[in-house]
């Protein structure tokens, strides 16, 4: 194994790994997404979204290129209107999403080819997937996610990237489906031979973990979570392929399931934080914010028509009884 | 949240379209604010518009209100033996129905209620629990509820309690409501068991027990409290007698209804028992679960989710025109009314219309009326001018003797008012030339003509649902 290319991996997936996650908590203290009246993300939303997550990717292998990139284009679209629209008004906000995204798409198709297209690429790539992570675990986060939810979620998809790595490898034909595509789903970077890069599922997982351990647990949460995202999400990962033979396919494009050394990891963090105490709803969260002064700085209010709930008041149904 | 997602969105396209509303779901919907509170504290960003509808816009507001209305009136023509002869009998149409052609249809009086209530019930309905109204102002009317009326209205209830911040979690509730208004109890009963908070169900038994159960039990004491306006004047009373103050209870807020709460008294159970809020509600049995809730500027805000209301003149039965008095004729909607439904009731609670201009209040998308004035059968005509109970209770509930809950009888002769008040009125050095100044103050030509001293003479003056009191062996030992 090139040393120098296990060094290189380490602090694209280091920086990925960090970036996203501290962003993304940023953002949390700082701004507020629209709240349906009525919900808590649930166990049950968890299991919706695993079996879109682990059907999506037999979809990505088998559809055409461009419904493929059709779907990236819709699925971003969404995620990066849900992470600006706090701050941008539709006017402006629908312009720049549409940059983005055709920039990207554009630059895939005329500046592939030369280490500065690539790194053009994933410039563009780089700050969609980004935006897209921050929105999209805020989302979730400030829905109500649990870190004892995530921590499970992550053990899940830790258990099927080692089965689609090791015994059907179907994450490596993904990574190569989605080499040199547009608006891949992961970061990463390129520097003259050396490419490296981490995927959008396991940079969610890294930016909920984070966010709901210093929504649940505070500041030793936050320590926990960063220490474990940095040394079992990013730098054990890429250590791997020196001693995981599997993983290498002889040096060429290598596939690490970063969730399989994460997942143990995470769920551990999350009971020894539990030792420590219970971990805080939103609500708690939010009183224990606003007690140190922090209040966000963007809160999102959109009018639209809902249908009502018919729903008389307690009182009149209560204490009302005709003559 | 995708399921609850889901779960309001039938609700939603039930309630647009009239079906038939499937309670579980609402139960479900419960148990989904609960845990919403739970998390975040407090409902989501369009609980407001969730809860009160889209109706600040006159037009999405009429159009619903007429689809809703034809609806209804489809399926009585059908099921409801009384309604399918009357429309008959008044070459009614429902499909040709408009909001402004409505009043083709006579209204439906107590009365007729009192001579064929069979005929009020619906076929295809199976009656499972009846209700009365509690008689205070004539013969009880009895109403046959569906055991899907049952579970529905709680449901709803339920979670407009935990959606206006109305119900907590951790609450307890004290009732003081007469025991044989079944359907208020059965559905705060119910009420309690799907929200998880105590209820305390007392009934309307000597006040001293009653404000012996609100002041004890520290933590665990009553941070709400059902009642009438007539029973919160005697726990009022008993709490001045004991020297008691707002520290002695844990009250956040208590509902009122079914008789006129006045000013003095709202104030007063504030100061002496501690809530923030006195509410002054509306409800009926016969149209429940159709309602109306006071704003922050006094207008009572009908809810126009669930029910069509028309303020008509008591004489000629057309629309009363702004700052009028007029009666309330309450249509509530199917899919809420199956069992025993009445279309165009009218109540004989009396409102005035509000001003023609837009309201500025908390509720102001909302449509509204005054509060209610008083029974029409207690109406006066003097000097050209109608006296409402409430004109006249408002000034002698506000008098220095404190006179609660106020006693008198009152009859129009001529230019002026002659009333027989009780002797409790008389109390603390109050003279009657004062209470007639008072009234005078007001624009109205009282004049005290006796004084009761009796206690049976003094109940006979003006019957109250405080004196619907139920025996208990608790005062015995």
């Amino acid at each position: 194994m090139d040393m120098s290319l296990i060094a290189f991996q380490t602090v694209v997936v280091l920086i990925a790994a960090l970036l996203a996650p501290l962003l993304s908590l940023l953002y949390f203290r700082r701004v507020r997404l629209e709240r349906p009246a009525l919900g808590v993300f649930n166990t049950r939303d968890i299991a919706l979204i695993l079996v879109f997550i682990l059907s999506l990717p037999f979809l990505y292998l088998i559809l055409p290129s461009w419904v493929l990139t059709g779907m990236l284009a819709l699925t971003f679209s969404t995620a990066l209107y849900i992470a600006l629209r706090p701050f941008l008004r539709p006017l402006y906000l629908w312009p720049l999403v549409a940059i983005l995204l055709v920039g990207d798409i554009v630059v895939t198709r005329t500046l592939m080819g030369t280490t500065q297209g690539w790194q053009i690429y994933w410039v563009f790539n780089n700050v969609i997937v980004l935006c897209a992570v921050v929105g999209i675990s805020n989302l979730y986060a400030q829905g109500g996610m649990r870190m004892r939810q995530v921590v499970w979620f992550s053990f899940i998809l830790g258990a099927y990237d080692i089965f689609f790595d090791l015994v059907i490898p179907v994450s490596a034909h993904l990574a190569d489906r989605f080499h040199g595509q547009p608006l891949d789903a992961a970061m990463g970077w390129i520097s003259g031979s050396y490419s490296a890069n981490l995927g959008i599922g396991d940079i969610l997982i890294f930016a909920l973990f984070t966010i709901s351990a210093y929504k649940g647990f505070g500041r030793k949460g936050l320590f926990a979570a960063i220490l474990t995202v940095g040394l079992f999400g990013a730098i054990m990962p890429s250590f791997s392929p020196l001693v995981i033979l599997p993983l290498v396919r002889g040096g060429v494009g290598i596939t690490i399931p970063a969730q399989t050394f994460f997942g143990p990891f995470a769920v551990l963090t999350y009971y020894l934080l539990r030792r420590t105490g219970p971990e805080r709803s939103m609500a708690q969260w939010t009183s224990a914010e606003v007690a140190e002064g922090y209040e966000p700085i963007r809160v999102t209010r959109r009018r639209r028509a809902v249908a009502p709930v018919a729903a008389p008041s307690l009182a009149e149904a209560g204490s009302g009884q005709g003559d | 949240m995708f399921e609850t997602g889901i779960r309001q969105f039938r609700m939603a396209m039930a309630m647009m379209w009239g079906w038939h509303i499937k309670p579980r779901i609402i139960e479900h919907m419960v148990a989904d604010a609960l845990k919403t509170l739970e998390e975040f504290g407090s409902a989501g960003d369009d609980v407001q518009q969730l809860l009160d509808g889209p109706f600040a816009d006159p037009v999405a507001r009429k159009e619903y209100q007429m689809r809703m209305v034809q609806h209804t009136a489809r399926r009585l023509l059908r099921r409801s033996p009384y309604y399918s002869k009357l429309f008959a009998a008044n070459d009614i149409n429902p499909d040709k129905l408009t909001l402004e052609n409505i009043s083709r249809i006579p209204i439906t009086r107590k009365e007729d209620l009192l001579e064929q209530p069979q005929d009020f019930l619906c076929s295809g309905v199976q009656p499972a629990m009846s209700t009365r109204t509690t008689g205070t102002t004539g013969r009880p009317a009895e109403i046959w509820l569906s055991k899907y009326e049952i579970d529905l209205w709680p449901a709803l209830a339920a979670l407009s309690g935990l959606l206006r911040g109305e119900l907590l979690p951790n609450d307890c509730w004290q009732v003081n409501i007469s025991s044989r208004a079944t359907a208020a109890i059965q559905i705060n009963a119910t009420i309690a068991r799907l929200t998880g908070i105590r209820i305390s169900m007392l009934g309307i038994i000597p006040a001293e027990e009653s404000l012996d159960a609100l002041s004890s039990g520290d933590e665990r004491a009553p941070t709400l409290l059902a009642t009438y306006p007539s029973y919160l004047a005697q726990l009022v009373k008993e709490a001045r007698r004991r020297g008691l103050s707002p520290d002695s209870f844990r009250l956040r807020r208590i509902d009122c209804g079914g008789e006129v709460l006045s000013q003095a008294l709202k104030r007063a159970a504030t100061e002496t028992l501690g809530p923030a809020l006195v509410n002054d509600a509306y409800g009926m049995t016969e149209i429940l679960p159709m309602g109306a809730r006071l704003c922050n500027q006094g207008h009572l805000h009908h809810d126009l989710n669930v029910g069509f209301v028309e303020v008509i003149d008591l004489e000629s039965g057309q629309p009363v025109a702004p700052g009028e008095l007029g009666t309330l004729v309450i249509t509530p909607y199917y899919p809420y009314r199956e069992c025993m439904p009445v279309f165009r009731y009218d109540t004989r609670d009396i409102v005035r219309n509000l001003p023609d201009e837009p309201l500025t209040c908390d509720l102001a998308g909302i449509f509204a009326t005054s509060t209610i004035q008083g029974k029409a059968s207690n109406l006066l005509r003097v000097d050209g001018r109608w006296v409402t109970t409430r004109d006249l209770v408002e000034v002698y509930e506000a008098l220095p003797s404190h006179p609660w809950p106020a006693r008198f009888s009152a009859r129009a002769v001529g230019d002026h008012i002659e009333m027989v008040v009780s002797e409790e009125a008389l109390d603390q050095g109050v003279t009657r030339a004062q209470i007639e100044r008072r009234y005078q103050e007001r624009g109205l030509d009282v004049r005290i003509v006796d004084c009761v001293t009796h206690e049976q003479d003094v109940i006979q003056l003006r019957p109250l649902r405080t004196d619907l009191l139920e025996t208990t062996f608790a005062r015995r030992t």
